[in-house]
């Protein structure tokens, strides 16, 4: 049975890298007695997959995890629901998987929304496409760089350049923003990302900077993650249903 | 959500920011004015290491059960982050509350290892605590020392308030309902130490006096005035079933060296080896039982969420009921997805068979510690470990498809000559001939891979070897030298590999092992000219400390190369480990003569532990009536060999 679990990361938790982040939430699910699923193969592992890593230093209210849990096993006191299982018994099993996990993970990783994927739905990392954050500004930038965002927004065009480990490469970096606006001190930018073309809110804010001729080395005050959603805009955490099981 | 010490900027600079957020899970978090005492724990290592120490876990725990003390972290910064400190004038702080250490009321730090003296300093510099003791007031916090060093703490002397001599379960809640009181009634800070040392295991350096002959040796070492003991006796947790465990071990985010839940399943050893210091400062063996394992494995793993778990002790094949110890945690674990792994087993088919069960034979590794390369050294050593026993253990796992071996030596022992330097390439190479008779070539799984790795021995205070002396650092370089071309004339020296270890280290540690209080001087200068994290390869340079001692005018070679004379006052000799200065000389001299000694096990031996009234000294198992008086009457020499074994 796949879990869709929605988490943020807050305080000494925008330090914990992608992997680091990975085993404590096999160890949270441990704790909270909720068995997993593992890998075929000589060392099994839980299968268990973010939809897409955060950078270091950022904070989030819009992470997923995408779990396989294993309730048939009888290794704990939680029972898959039976095919004939009323609406209010599949409730039941998801409240209590929501409790245990909310009592095993620590305030700086919370816990915010559970839910039951379809067998056959696309795993968080294949469906992200966009995502979406929120810059914090220091007020005397502001409209400089809202300036400099309009002027950005109303071309066809922006080509940067990529850097890859091998080669550069140009790329058009105007359709991979879906949106960039300004309230008081706060930009939101809604970018791709995912596989397709990922684009980091820090490369945005660089364009920005050189358009409003700012210096370089100004850096938005905290960057946070608000959600990440599909290709066609879809928050992660609206795909499935809360109790679609059977 | 907590404020944390370091600015966005710098965590974004500094490599593996995890190390200085604290906030990991089971970490405690308590209100600071609802506390009346404040401690920080100080592991002076990276956090990655620090975090992988059970004694830092079993403290942090029993500390924090009082609800009016609050114990907190502190390690090592890094490199990149001690600069980034230092040009921003950032202090040091515990990792929980984030505030400055030098706001606490006690910093305690762990001394695991020789190597970490220049952290210790790096550490109280940081935290703005100054260097010496004798400099310190009344805000500054008390700083205390523990673990495995202080059975020889005066190198340290200078920069400790208090050292506690002995297991941290015993005396910590007596020294916090003292300065508790203390602190309320205004007590001074000079008051408190003196009151301090009524406590068992506690030793207040700065209340005692050297002195030296002109020869340099230590003339006298006297209490300062009549109400501070002559001695101070390590304390010991008597009944290992009623202290308490960390059941909620604190699970960090970054891999730690030990990514699992440690079960320690016994203090001590039986085994009396003759260079090993654990195995004499941890006597009498106290073992914990069974079903009191079995209720804390079963805890800690649910609380932290761990899917591995590890037996820690000295030896657990000792244990004495390790057989269904091992089989029921292996069902328990196989139940929950819990990995098992088991170091320090000796290899028979028990051993054998679980691990068969818990890791894949073939990439896992047999490993034997013989320490000497012949049986001769061996009895030296009293290592009861034979040419046999190796040769069954790895015929039996041969058979059962293991092909990697490994070996650790030590070289540089006591009495050595250079037919015991060339039996190290021997065995390995009559293991790797066994290998090839035992198996036929059809049912060879892969290559046989035996890796010998040497250290070289350095003579530990309270041992029978504390008397011995050690070598120049060249001639350690021609003993590795001669054993590695010894290796390489074998007839499978395609299979084996042999290592050795650095030989600068080795000659400081044994100095800052047997050291002295004039050597805290030398400490301090190396730490002024650089020396910091001196157990990591990388950052170790020998030079500085050649410096140091030149600067202060102290002779290395003072410590090192002077087999000292029997009756020689040692500068730990003020302490009572339990077991008798006595009785170590009574091994040094059987070692000269090759004589071993049965483990506690087999026999009392009278070492004087049996003093502590508990452990394995009491089991019916050890045939001593009374060993406390047994170790007035030493076995004559008569009675030699027939009784040994
Ligand atoms: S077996 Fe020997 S070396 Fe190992 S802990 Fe015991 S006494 Fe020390
Ligand atoms: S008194 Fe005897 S049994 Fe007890 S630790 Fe010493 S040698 Fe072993």
């Amino acid at each position: 049975m796949k879990i869709r679990v929605k988490f943020g990361k807050e305080g000494a938790l925008c330090y914990i890298g992608h992997l680091d982040v990975l085993r404590t939430f096999q160890k949270i699910f441990r704790r909270a007695e909720i068995p997993m699923a593992y890998s075929k193969g000589f060392s099994p592992h839980p299968i268990m997959s973010f939809a897409l890593p955060l950078g270091l230093g950022l904070s989030s209210e819009g992470e997923y995890l995408d779990a396989e849990l294993d309730l048939e096993s009888g290794q704990s006191s939680l029972f898959p629901p039976e095919h004939s299982a009323s609406f209010e018994a599949i409730k039941g099993l998801r409240r209590e998987l929501m409790e245990r996990l909310v009592r095993a993970t620590s305030v700086e990783l919370p816990v915010y929304d559970l839910r039951f994927l379809p067998e056959k739905c696309e795993n968080a990392m294949a469906s992200v496409g966009r995502a979406l954050y929120g810059l914090n500004l220091n007020q005397t930038w502001t409209s400089p760089l809202e300036q400099a965002g309009k002027s950005l927004l109303e071309r066809e065009s922006i080509p940067v350049e990529k850097k890859t480990k091998t080669r550069s490469l140009e790329m058009d970096l105007r359709p991979c923003i879906y949106r960039m606006s300004f309230h008081q001190n706060r930009l939101i930018l809604e970018l791709s990302a995912g596989s397709r073309a990922n684009v980091k809110p820090e490369a945005v804010w660089e364009l920005l900077l050189w358009e409003a001729n700012l210096p370089e080395n100004l850096s938005p005050l905290s960057i946070r993650r608000l959600d990440l959603m599909t290709e066609s805009g879809l928050s992660l955490g609206e795909v499935g249903e809360e109790v679609p099981y059977v | 959500m907590r404020k944390l010490a370091l600015s966005e900027k710098i965590l974004n600079t500094v490599e593996k920011p995890a190390r200085y957020v604290g906030g990991e899970m089971n970490a405690v978090i308590k209100d600071k004015e609802a506390v009346a005492l404040r401690f920080a724990f100080c592991f002076p290592d990276v956090y990655e290491i620090a975090m992988g120490n059970l004694g830092l876990q079993i403290l942090y725990d029993q500390f924090n059960a009082r609800p009016d003390v609050w114990c907190e972290r502190v390690y090592s910064p890094w490199p990149d982050l001690d600069k980034i400190l230092r040009e921003e004038q950032i202090p040091l702080f515990a990792l929980e509350s984030q505030d400055p250490i030098n706001t606490f009321d006690f910093l305690g730090i762990t001394l695991q290892y020789e190597m970490c003296y220049t952290n210790v300093l790096q550490v109280l510099d940081l935290g703005r605590i100054p260097l010496l003791a004798r400099d310190r007031g009344e805000g500054d916090p008390l700083v205390i020392g523990g673990g495995p060093c202080t059975y020889n703490p005066e190198p340290l002397a200078d920069f400790f308030d208090l050292f506690y001599i002995g297991e941290g379960e015993v005396s910590y809640n007596a020294l916090f309902d003292l300065y508790i009181q203390m602190k309320q009634e205004g007590a001074g800070r000079q008051a408190f130490l003196q009151a301090a040392t009524s406590i068992p295991g506690i030793y207040v350096p700065s209340l005692y006096e050297a002195s030296y002959h002109p020869d340099g040796t230590l003339a006298a070492f006297t209490p300062l005035n009549s109400q501070v003991p002559k001695k101070v006796r390590r304390v010991i947790v008597k009944d290992m079933n009623t202290c308490a465990y960390p059941e909620r071990p604190i699970v960090p985010y970054l891999r730690p060296v030990q990514d699992r839940v440690t079960l320690e399943i016994m203090r001590g050893c039986i085994r009396g080896c003759r260079f090993c210091q654990a195995g004499m400062v941890y006597r009498p063996v106290r073992e914990r039982d069974k079903d009191s394992l079995m209720a804390i494995a079963g805890h800690a793993l649910k609380n932290s969420g761990y899917d591995e778990i590890s037996l820690s002790s000295l030896s657990s094949s000792d244990h004495s009921q390790i057989a269904p110890l091992v089989t029921e945690l292996m069902e328990m674990c196989s139940r929950n997805r819990v990995n098992i792994s088991l170091p320090s087993l000796r290899i028979d088919a028990f051993s054998l068979d679980v691990m068969s069960k818990v890791q894949d034979v073939k990439k896992s590794s047999l490993t034997f510690a013989p320490e000497a390369g012949t049986q001769r050294l061996r009895n030296v050593i009293n290592k009861g470990l034979s040419e046999e026993d190796i040769l069954r253990g790895s015929a039996l796992a041969f058979h059962g498809g293991w092909t990697k071996v490994k070996f650790y030596f030590m070289l540089g022992l006591p009495t050595e000559t250079e037919e015991d330097m060339r039996g190290i390439p021997a065995l390995c190479q009559q293991v790797a001939s066994l290998f090839f008779d035992e198996i036929p070539k059809e049912e060879r799984k892969g290559k046989i891979q035996i890796t010998a790795s040497s250290s070289f021995f350095v003579p530990k205070p309270f041992t029978p070897f504390q008397w011995a002396k050690m070598e120049k650092k060249e001639e350690y370089l021609r003993r590795a030298h001669l054993v590695k071309d010894t290796f390489r004339a074998q007839p499978n020296a395609r299979c084996l590999h042999y290592e050795y270890h650095d030989a600068d280290v080795t000659v400081l540690e044994g100095v800052l092992a047997r050291g002295d209080r004039r050597m805290g001087a030398v400490i301090r200068r190396a730490y002024e000219l650089g020396a910091l994290f001196d157990a990591w390869n990388e950052f170790f340079d020998d030079h500085r400390w050649q410096q140091a001692f030149a600067d202060c005018q102290l002779d290395p070679d003072f410590y090192t190369l002077r087999e000292r004379d029997e009756n020689e006052l040692f500068p730990w000799d003020f302490i009572d480990i339990g077991v008798t200065k006595k009785f170590l000389r009574r091994e040094w001299e059987r070692a000269m003569e090759g004589l071993v000694t049965p483990n506690c096990r087999e026999k009392c031996s009278g070492c004087g532990a049996a003093s502590y009234g508990c452990g394995i000294c009491f089991e019916g198992g050890s045939q001593s009536p009374s060993p406390v008086t047994a170790d007035a009457v030493p076995p004559s020499p008569a009675s030699g060999r027939g009784r040994e074994r």
